[in-house]
């Protein structure tokens, strides 16, 4: 769209949401300056649409018609309402945002190790007057809902390693919607930046309440240092009428690792592109995504890994479980520049379709611009294989258990992976509870 | 190694393109441009009825409100379709020659000097039968020089069995009911750019009827070369294969050097009814430009093939070693139960190619299966895609589709692509696709040469170990010729 055109009415709705908040937003002077270049930027290249390439299989069509407003306080919830979603056993750090907003009172965040910074971005954002943001200040190309974000952001996770420090236990970030009042939106931004040799561990968990429909905006970048390694899970359990957007951007430096693990089993519309760049010499990234759209949920997974510079090394493997009217799209670009000699990389997609009105769109792409590689991908649709189905009846299972055992097989490699048992424990239970027949194998378990 | 590496790359970017010379024949020659009138000429000079040339207008009108695509992985200089030629015909042929002995020598000449086994066909007829089994021997050509056929070879053999082998336009004058019904129901008018303007444009091309139960006696070729300067070429190909035939159908192409670029843009369209058999292969080898991207055929195909009928089959194989420019996507739409889809391809692309290529099978009725198998090269600073849809419609029950796509890199200013979509709609389908990207190892290079292998011969070996799976569904002259082909590339590779 040109800048002579009329903008559309969505768009103007939130050019004068930012007007209403403006003076409330964290930040200096100048940081506000950033945040309109960056609405301005939205509002020229607008919502994406299905003619775009990225958004083939999505349409924001229920998001762009409807308008959403900013909460200007947290709704007051209590331990009580998120203590479901806790993982039992999990010896974490909290730090908790409702409706956009950091909560001390939920939040604990005692007796951090040293050399260990987390704390409220918002908070960090007035303390730092020099600092701006930008849409994605490691990606040049990062999508108008990045845009979006980087103008309306309320707050956030704020988390600086020092050099060699190592956060002890994970840290669980909780972004709540409370659902509280309709058409609302949470804009919420984190930012890791990793310091030399130091590793961290954090669980990214976005949860609903309540039954109103809300847009969730979320942010995350992470600034990899030499040889830091961030293991980053990240939970999404909208809830039926939330829509959920969330970006993921990192950049890796030398000997960086970055294990992602994405577990995406709420929200009516999800969309989620976790991005990285390999800039130097063997950096490692692993992605791991399990999704299970059920009922009319639609999940769509965009990944994006570049090998800038010669031997890096990725790994991705993402896998589906499609019932109901589920709808699940997967997009994995592998790019591997001119310079990224050496570099070793694979992928794989499948997807497990439960439902004849369950569909799956997979696209595993590869761009490769040099020779001396190893990069392959594949990809799988199909279903439960009817010979494992009978072997388990004949051994005593009832058909639903035993289909239940299969699905559940089928994502449990990528599930153990977390590394956190009592996350891994959290999740299984979250998953059986969606799966059909899923109470069955859990009680047969 | 790294020396050679070095070969390897210079070689074959410095492979020189065979088959470049000029035949210089008069060409009746309509200037360059394009509006109604242009089509009303080329309609009027194949003395067309009026229903063709209304279904060429209404091509052309909705073909300019068409935008040209921009999503394929391909980079080149706006093409200005105004400066294009869109009519040329040797003169020669306005006397419709009878048999080869009335072809005016020049024209023989050239396929001679391409190899082209016109004559050596001909001989092979008589010895029909015993030694060879009957696909593999016996080939029927009709050959296209620019824009108009002249020559049929094998027609009365053809006839005997009630199959029809004739130029589009001639089909459009002995059976226009058969045109009417078939012709733009596999690719409509406005189905893409290209395929709009080839049905607006379109000059001339090969029509192949199969009657019901018959199974062609020989395989059928055509033979296409671009030859007068700065004219496109616009061949529309339409194979119909009613139940329980059988058909096999070659195209080759090469077209001699040109500095400037000649557009390509053809449509095949194939329909296959219950139990009907089309296989189709090409061996596509047109200029492609010299080593600075210089020159070279933008060749734009649109080529689908419809299983209409249940348990019918369409093969698609292709070689693609030409073109400065391709943009190919050989698909099959399988509508009938238990119908099967094939696509085999190799692309080779060095010096400047660039290829964007692959393959639709579009999953409608039940049971049905298709198979993908996709090999590209590319060396010096050639650009290759691979770019394929398997579609599962929510009708296909126990679908079935195997993709494989692997790609070989030969020097470190090359690319190699791989976009695949995957859409499944039915629990039911399975769906398997794999990709693999890698270079010529070194340890298999070593190997080889340690056995006593020149450099070459294990260049040679490898890559044809790695084509193999696609060489092996060529009918055996095209096996030949392609195998020919890629050795000549590799040949020059190691010196």
């Amino acid at each position: 769209m040109s800048a002579v055109e009329q903008i559309e009415p969505s768009i103007d709705h939130y050019l004068a949401e930012y007007a209403r908040v403006e003076r409330d937003l964290p930040g200096s002077d100048e940081s506000k300056r950033g945040r309109s270049a960056e609405l301005a930027r939205f509002a020229e290249a607008g919502f994406p649409n299905t003619r775009q390439e990225d958004w083939k299989y999505t349409s924001l069509a229920p998001v762009e018609k409807r308008r959403f407003e900013l909460s200007d306080t947290p709704h007051a919830i209590g331990m009580d309402d998120i203590a479901a979603f806790l993982p039992e056993g999990l010896e974490a750090y909290r730090l908790v945002l409702v409706d956009g907003h950091f909560v001390a009172g939920l939040s604990d965040l005692d007796r951090l190790p040293e050399g260990v910074t987390v704390r409220s971005f918002a908070a960090w954002l007035n303390d730092n007057a020099g600092a701006t943001v930008k849409a994605a200040q490691i990606s040049e190309e990062p999508g108008s809902l990045s845009a979006m974000n980087a103008a309306l952001f309320t707050d956030g996770a704020y988390i600086e390693t020092a050099a060699g420090a190592v956060l002890d236990k994970p840290l669980h970030v909780i972004s709540v919607a409370s659902g509280a009042v309709d058409e609302r939106m949470t804009q919420v931004r984190h930012r890791y930046v990793m310091g030399e040799n130091s590793q961290a561990t954090i669980v990214e968990h976005a949860i609903g309440l309540g039954d109103k429909a809300y847009f969730a905006n979320a942010v995350t970048e992470a600034v990899m240092g030499r040889n830091a390694q961030l293991t980053r899970v990240r939970l999404q359990q909208e809830s039926g009428r939330g829509y959920h957007v969330s970006s993921f951007f990192a950049e890796q430096r030398r000997d960086s690792r970055v294990y992602n693990h994405g577990v995406d089993l709420g929200g009516r519309l999800a969309r989620i592109n976790t991005n990285t760049r390999l800039v130097d010499q063997n950096a490692e990234v692993h992605f791991n995504g399990v999704y299970l759209p059920t009922g009319r949920q639609h999940i769509d997974n965009h990944t994006r890994i570049e090998h800038a510079t010669e031997h890096s090394i990725s790994r991705e493997r993402y896998k589906g479980v499609l019932a109901g009217h589920g709808r699940g799209v997967f997009n994995g670009m592998i790019l591997i520049q001119k310079d990224a000699q050496k570099t070793d990389s694979d992928l794989s997609c499948d997807a497990l379709l439960l439902s004849d009105k369950a569909e799956v769109d997979a696209k595993p792409e590869l761009e490769i611009y040099a020779d001396d590689v190893t990069a392959g991908h594949g990809s799988t649709v199909g279903q439960l294989d009817e010979d494992a189905v009978f072997y388990l009846k004949s051994r005593g299972v009832d058909e639903e258990g035993a289909r239940a055992i299969l699905t559940y097989s089928f994502a449990k490699s990528l599930i153990e992976q977390i590394g956190m048992p009592a996350v891994a424990r959290y999740v299984e239970a979250a998953m059986l509870v969606k799966l059909p027949g899923g109470t069955a194998f859990a009680d047969l378990a | 190694m790294a020396a050679h590496e070095e070969d390897v790359e210079t070689l074959v970017a410095e492979r020189e393109y065979e088959a470049g010379f000029v035949t210089d024949l008069e060409s009746d020659t309509v200037a360059p441009g394009l509006n109604e009138d242009v089509i009303r000429f080329i309609s009027a000079k194949k003395s067309e009825p009026d229903w063709m040339l209304e279904w060429r207008l209404e091509a052309f009108r909705q073909w300019q409100q068409m935008p040209m695509p921009k999503w394929p992985h391909l980079h080149y200089a706006p093409i200005d379709f105004q400066k294009i030629s869109y009519y040329s015909a040797p003169k020669s042929a306005k006397d419709k020659p009878k048999s080869l002995d009335e072809v005016d020598p020049k024209l023989l000449e050239t396929y001679e000097k391409l190899g082209i086994p016109l004559r050596e066909q001909e001989m092979l007829a008589g010895v029909e039968g015993a030694e060879y089994p009957s696909t593999s021997s016996n080939v029927a050509v009709d050959a296209v020089f620019d824009s108009v056929s002249v020559a049929t070879t094998f027609k009365q053999k053809l006839a005997d069995a009630g199959v029809i082998f004739c130029s589009i336009s001639e089909a459009i004058q002995e059976y226009p009911e058969l045109i009417r019904k078939h012709l733009g129901t596999v690719v409509p008018r406005g189905d893409n750019f290209f395929a709009g303007l080839n049905a607006a444009v379109f000059t001339d091309g090969s029509f192949v009827y199969i009657p019901e139960g018959v199974t062609c006696p020989m395989e059928l070729s055509t033979y296409f070369r671009i030859n007068a300067e700065n004219t496109g070429q616009f061949e529309r190909t339409l194979i119909v294969a009613e139940k329980g035939s059988h058909v096999s159908y070659l195209e080759g192409c090469t077209a001699p050097q040109r500095d400037e670029n000649q557009l390509h843009a053809a449509v095949v369209e194939l329909v296959a009814e219950d139990d009907a058999e089309i296989k189709y292969s090409t061996v596509q080898n047109w200029y492609p430009g010299d080593e600075n991207g210089r020159g070279g055929i933008y060749n734009f195909v649109t080529k689908r093939g419809d299983c209409r009928g249940d348990r019918s089959k369409i093969s698609w194989t292709q070689v693609e070693t030409g073109s400065a420019i391709t943009w190919k996507y050989p698909s099959c739409v399988l509508n009938g139960d238990d119908s099967v889809g094939e696509f085999y391809s190799v692309a080779v692309t060095r010096g400047m190619q660039q290829a964007d290529t692959g393959t639709k099978m579009i999953h409608v009725g039940k049971n049905t299966k298709s198979t993908i198998i996709a090999k590209g090269i590319s060396a010096a600073r050639g650009e290759q895609s691979y770019r394929g849809l398997v579609k599962i419609l929510p009708s296909a029950v126990n679908a079935r589709n195997f993709t494989q796509c692997d790609s070989l890199l030969i020097g470190d200013k090359c690319g190699a692509h791989t976009f695949p979509y995957v859409e499944s709609k039915n629990s039911t389908a399975k769906l398997e696709h794999e990709a693999t990207t890698s270079k010529i190892g070194e340890d298999q290079m070593f190997y080889c040469q340690q056995r006593g292998l020149s450099e070459e011969d294990a260049v040679s070996l490898i890559v044809n170990g790695f084509c193999k799976d696609v060489f092996k569904e060529l009918p055996m002259e095209f096996a030949v010729e392609a195998q020919k082909l890629l050795n000549v590339t590799l040949e020059n590779a190691v010196g």
